[in-house]
């Protein structure tokens, strides 16, 4: 999405310290997406969060619950008007909506292969972008990372989008041709 | 060794830095949206 700047995932909504993925305890996996306000706004996220499942699915358990995770008041509230209008929208009372609101204080980082998951099959990107951001918060924070992530991904709009934007990311010349290639 | 690093909604300012768009993406005013997506 035009607009969107990062995007991380981790885990957050619990109360169990130091959550990682063998030990996620009360907490949800989520993800956590930066985006420029001046091109997209806090309700396009929900509208697309809304459209994007069913409110009536039942998460099988927390790990793996369907949920918005406001960062402050504000956040709160949209939150709240959009589930009340999308509940009334599908002829349904709040209470019967299974999707969640949790406030969040606090978002744990996912381990470092869990991010920019689709990079993981490519030696020459992975070693690149560790070379360049050895540390797990610099390489999720990063857009570059992203966007190859998506050139491996099955999704054609991915594809063109990073193939569009290659020469802005300052790949190795060698890297960035294989890339072209569709090496 | 748990190496979990945990980010304060409040601050969560990007350190990647190095790569160009990254650097220009990283001096961009933002906001967050978090959400599971089961």
């Amino acid at each position: 999405m035009n607009g969107v700047l990062r995007t991380r995932v981790g885990y957050c909504g619990g109360a169990t310290a130091h959550p990682t993925y063998q030990s996620i305890g009360d907490h949800t996996e989520g993800i956590s997406i930066d985006y420029d306000p001046s091109v997209l706004s806090y309700s396009d996220f929900l509208t697309l969060f809304w459209k994007s499942h069913s409110c009536r699915y039942q998460a099988p358990s927390r790990q793996y619950m369907i949920a918005v995770f406001p960062r402050n008041e504000e956040q709160q509230q949209l939150a709240q008007q959009s589930l009340e209008s999308h509940a009334a929208a599908q002829g349904m009372t709040v209470e019967q909506v299974r999707s969640q609101i949790v406030p969040i204080e606090q978002f744990t980082l996912a381990e470092k292969y869990h991010q920019k998951y689709a990079i993981s099959s490519r030696d020459d990107l992975r070693a690149f972008l560790d070379e360049t951001y050895p540390g797990i918060k610099s390489f999720a924070d990063s857009t570059v990372a992203a966007r190859l992530n998506g050139l491996q991904s099955s999704s054609p709009e991915a594809r063109a989008r990073a193939l569009v934007d290659l020469t802005e990311f300052g790949l190795p010349e060698v890297l960035e041709a294989r890339l072209r290639s569709g090496k | 060794m748990n190496s979990s690093i945990h980010l304060p909604v409040e601050n969560d300012k990007s350190d990647a830095t190095v790569l160009p768009l990254d650097k220009r993406l990283s001096e961009i005013a933002f906001e967050t949206a978090t959400f599971g997506l089961g």
